[in-house]
């Protein structure tokens, strides 16, 4: 049972409210990673909830007290701070997987370099996961390239689907237009993301029988088919 | 760093901090957004205890996964708030909640027949701002999102208790969000 677009626009308020089934909400939820403009709007309608959510009142004093013994049991000190994220508890091979992840993505493509640092401070959770997956011994990596080859973009593809996009030496475009990534199952494209005028760290997911990734140019925010050929190919077989 | 350095911080940065275990970046998040959040699960709840339960789980998922908090996707209150109306309602819909609600409602004002008929009365008035943007809204689009996001219900439920086809209760609350939001647009609490 799968929903269309409409369907599945018509219960945008409703889930973004939390008052649907779990069927439809997976389903929607499903949706929604490969769908930027209803992603955008279920965000406004919690902006909307989030201010009538009702008069604030200050929890009693003994809430936090609890909280911070329970934190006390999750605590792993650090001396200092660490420049790349911390690691998912449990996973000492993932620790050191990720500083040699750092070393990669620094060695590659080295303009990247200054802006990939300043974005760790961020605490953006996509290049946290990205890193992740570079260092995932299941992950698989991918290079996007034009005809001409002078194009490339940098993907890593775990097998639940989920990718990222990381480095690529693609134009930046000016702010009407966008790169967006496709998958291609056949012959048909499926958009997988938006990547934005000038591509940072981007997370996609594909879904089954994708045969390869494609990059287009189109108009901002998107769209729902790719208006032209793409810049940039790879095949997944 | 020194404990008034926090105060200083954006949410996104304490979120980072969280990352790092600091914990005085947690309790400063706590300060900013706690009552927010307690609020919204008591008025869902209609149960304190519960929604003290469900305001330390939020933090204690905020502390264990700081990095599912996007600041590109939305406020950090906007999130936790997510965070605690879901929990909120999966609480409401679970068997012990609505055992323990019936018991409640069991014992409440004979005149009130319903723990929604008491939200009701509350209503979904926080500020001038906020009941000017309800009040523009259609009684059916009030309480079509007074039942589904106070009242926890699902649409189909929410159709059920107001006698209406699904489809109506669906566009009602989608046309209401976007109404109010027009409505606090006009007076720049969000963006058009």
């Amino acid at each position: 049972m799968s929903l269309e677009h409409e369907e599945i626009e018509g219960l945008l308020g409703a889930y973004a409210l939390d008052a649907v089934d779990d069927p439809d909400r997976h389903e929607i939820e499903r949706h929604l990673e490969s769908c930027p403009v209803c992603r955008t709007e279920v965000s406004r309608h919690r902006e909307v909830a989030a201010l009538v959510s009702g008069p604030e009142q200050p929890p009693p004093d003994h809430v936090w007290e609890r909280i911070r013994a329970r934190l006390e049991d999750s605590r792993e000190v650090l001396a200092s701070a660490p420049v790349v994220r911390r690691p998912r508890p449990g996973s000492q091979r993932l620790a050191a997987a990720l500083a040699a992840a750092a070393l990669v993505a620094v060695g590659f493509l080295g303009w990247r370099v200054v802006e990939l640092e300043g974005r760790i401070e961020r605490g953006g959770s996509v290049l946290a996961a990205a890193e992740a997956a570079l260092a995932d011994p299941d992950g698989r990596r991918l290079v996007l390239r034009s005809d001409d080859a002078a194009l490339a973009a940098d993907v890593v593809l775990l097998p639940d689907g989920t990718g990222y996009l990381f480095q690529n030496n693609l134009e930046p475009l000016s702010a009407d237009r966008t790169y967006q990534l496709w998958a291609m199952v056949g012959e048909r494209p499926i958009s997988a993301a938006v990547l934005g005028s000038d591509p940072e760290v981007t997370a996609f997911r594909v879904g089954e029988g994708t045969g390869a990734l494609a990059i287009t140019e189109e108009r901002a925010g998107g769209v729902q088919a790719p208006t032209s050929d793409p810049i940039a190919t790879a095949s997944l077989s | 760093m020194g404990q008034k350095s926090f105060h200083r911080l954006s949410d996104a940065a304490l979120v980072v901090a969280v990352g790092r275990f600091r914990e005085e970046a947690l309790e400063e998040i706590y300060r900013r957004h706690a009552a927010a959040i307690f609020g919204l699960a008591r008025r869902v709840l209609l149960d304190e205890t519960l929604a003290e339960e469900v305001i330390q789980e939020v933090f204690l998922t905020l502390w264990r996964d700081p990095e599912r908090f996007d600041p590109d996707r939305g406020a950090l209150r906007s999130y936790l708030l997510v965070l605690t109306h879901r929990r909120s309602v999966d609480l409401v819909r679970s068997e012990d909640a609505r055992r323990r609600r019936e018991e409640r409602e069991a014992t409440m004002d004979p005149g009130r027949d319903s723990g929604d008929v008491e939200r009701e009365a509350e209503g979904l008035i926080a500020s001038e701002r906020v009941k000017e943007a309800v009040s523009e809204l259609p009684a059916g689009e009030r309480e079509a999102i007074e039942l589904a996001y106070f009242g926890g219900h699902t649409y189909r439920e929410v159709a059920g208790l107001l006698g209406e086809p699904e489809g109506t209760v669906k566009s009602r609350i989608r046309s209401g969000l976007k109404r109010m939001r027009g409505a606090l647009a006009r007076t720049g609490m969000v963006e058009a």
